[in-house]
């Protein structure tokens, strides 16, 4: 025997014979659906149930207008009107999760992209100015590079400053930073205080010319292998415990060297 | 209780001989007093230098702009200068352009052409003031002043400390006692101390 369904735009009810569907209280628009339709449609659209139309009603209100499903799902045996809930509640339901997502994709935003400007807002914030003649250290890289014909631009917007870094979780373990990267307009670059005051001389013109070289060269960090060690563009500064002038002489001169080279 | 004295024993007397081995600084005989640093000096250019100077002589600011300080006794003169280098030198590559004797005599003839109508090489060497590689030359020149002719002889030692240039100086016109001068300008260059390497 035939089973019908019926739907009132949200739910889906049924299956149900013949008989039993004209007792659930639907009219001739009531939309339906049984295995063979491929669309819900309206009861008196259904040409073979077109002799039933007459012991149907017509509609009272104008009945509201669903989309109707392109391919109808398979129906569950177990629904029927017994299980029907106020259709406020699933737009609560849906809305609620809508936020749910949406909030969870605003903090995993927050702890992806923006994390990076809200530690360079605290490390502006953090930084004051100082006596340091960073000046000094600027001027002696742009010498060293116009030794070996590398003429960069010189910004008018330079910022070398101290923060206290080691304030900052996310940057307690950085000695400098630079933000001009890319920029040729700016240099911008912060000094942890603390490891600056325990650097000898040579780890001060070790990191400054690190920072100089991210931020005027535009180069990035080496890996921190053990081959890399000594070379100017190696992060781990804190590893070399006695540096000399020496040593810092000849690793800027070697990065100068292939900068250089590559340029030509 | 045996062992530890017997060490603590031996230890005493390898303080005392050692320190009996060593020339006390404090000798009547030597001729250089106390230690005199340039650091902080405004033409010291950021260079931390200090050098004993010649007891009973005069220590003046230097009258030329690279010239930091000058010891001075009559007509002897010692003189520390101070320039810019073009960029750092490694010690190594220091030593690689002060044995270029091209590029060392072409240095001492620009420097001597400038200041002498006549002037003679009387010696040149590759020497160290403190761990850094150096040249060490006397010359003989005739100048003038003035009007007045003089004769001079001048013994120099040049090296490069990272990005500075520095010069010892010594000069005197009268050439009596010329030896004792020229061991006595050597003695105050020996002397010489750069305190920053070690920071």
């Amino acid at each position: 025997m035939k089973k019908y369904f019926y739907t009132d735009g949200v739910s889906k009810f049924g299956p149900y014979t013949l008989e039993e569907l004209f007792k659930k209280g639907i009219s001739r628009d009531t939309k339906i659906w049984f295995f063979g339709l491929t669309i819900w449609t309206p009861f008196n659209e259904i040409e073979e149930l077109s002799q039933f139309v007459s012991k149907l009603p017509p509609a009272i209100k104008q009945p509201s207008i669903p989309k109707p499903p392109s391919i109808p799902s398979i129906p569950s045996s177990n629904n029927n009107e017994t299980n029907r809930k106020p259709t406020i509640w699933k737009e609560v339901i849906i809305v609620a999760i809508f936020v749910v997502v949406i909030f969870s994709l605003w903090v995993a935003f927050r702890k992806s992209e923006p994390k990076s400007k809200d530690v360079y807002e605290e490390i502006v914030s953090r930084s004051y100015d100082s006596d340091e003649e960073f000046e000094m250290y600027l001027d002696k890289f742009y010498r060293d590079l116009g030794v070996l014909g590398i003429y960069p631009t010189k910004p008018s917007k330079r910022i070398i400053k101290f923060s206290n870094l080691e304030e900052i979780a996310d940057a307690t373990h950085i000695h400098g930073i630079s933000f001009g990267h890319n920029n040729e307009d700016l240099i911008e670059i912060y000094i942890n205080p603390t490891s600056w005051n325990k650097f000898n001389r040579a780890q001060k013109y070790f990191l400054m010319y690190h920072e100089l070289s991210h931020d005027v060269l535009n180069l990035d960090d080496l890996e921190p292998e053990d081959a890399n060690k000594g070379r100017l563009m190696f992060p781990n500064i804190e590893s070399y415990d006695k540096i000399s002038m020496d040593e810092f002489i000849e690793s800027y001169q070697k990065l100068f060297e292939e900068v250089a080279a590559e340029r030509q | 209780m045996s062992k530890w004295f017997i060490n603590f024993f031996l230890l005493l007397v390898s303080v005392f001989l050692l320190s009996a081995s060593i020339p006390s600084e404090v000798n009547s005989n030597d001729p250089l007093g106390e230690y005199y640093s340039i650091k902080d000096h405004p033409k010291a250019k950021g260079v931390n230098l200090k050098l004993k100077v010649p007891k009973g002589w005069e220590i003046l600011e230097g009258d030329r702009p690279k010239v930091v300080v000058k010891f001075l006794n009559g007509s002897d003169v010692f003189l520390i200068t101070v320039a810019e280098a073009e960029t750092f030198f490694s010690k190594k590559s220091a030593k690689e352009l002060l044995s270029d004797d091209e590029f060392t005599n072409e240095l001492i003839s620009e420097v001597n052409n400038s200041n002498f109508k006549f002037w003679k090489l009387l010696s040149k060497k590759e020497v160290t003031i403190d761990k850094y590689p150096a040249i060490e030359y006397s010359i003989r020149g005739r100048g003038e002043r003035v009007g007045i002719e003089y004769e001079i002889i001048v013994k120099t030692w040049y090296f490069i400390y990272e990005d500075k240039i520095i010069s010892l100086q010594g000069s005197t016109i009268d050439f009596s006692n010329i030896s004792n001068k020229d061991r006595l300008y050597t003695l105050i260059a020996n002397s010489v101390i750069l305190p920053d390497q070690y920071n």
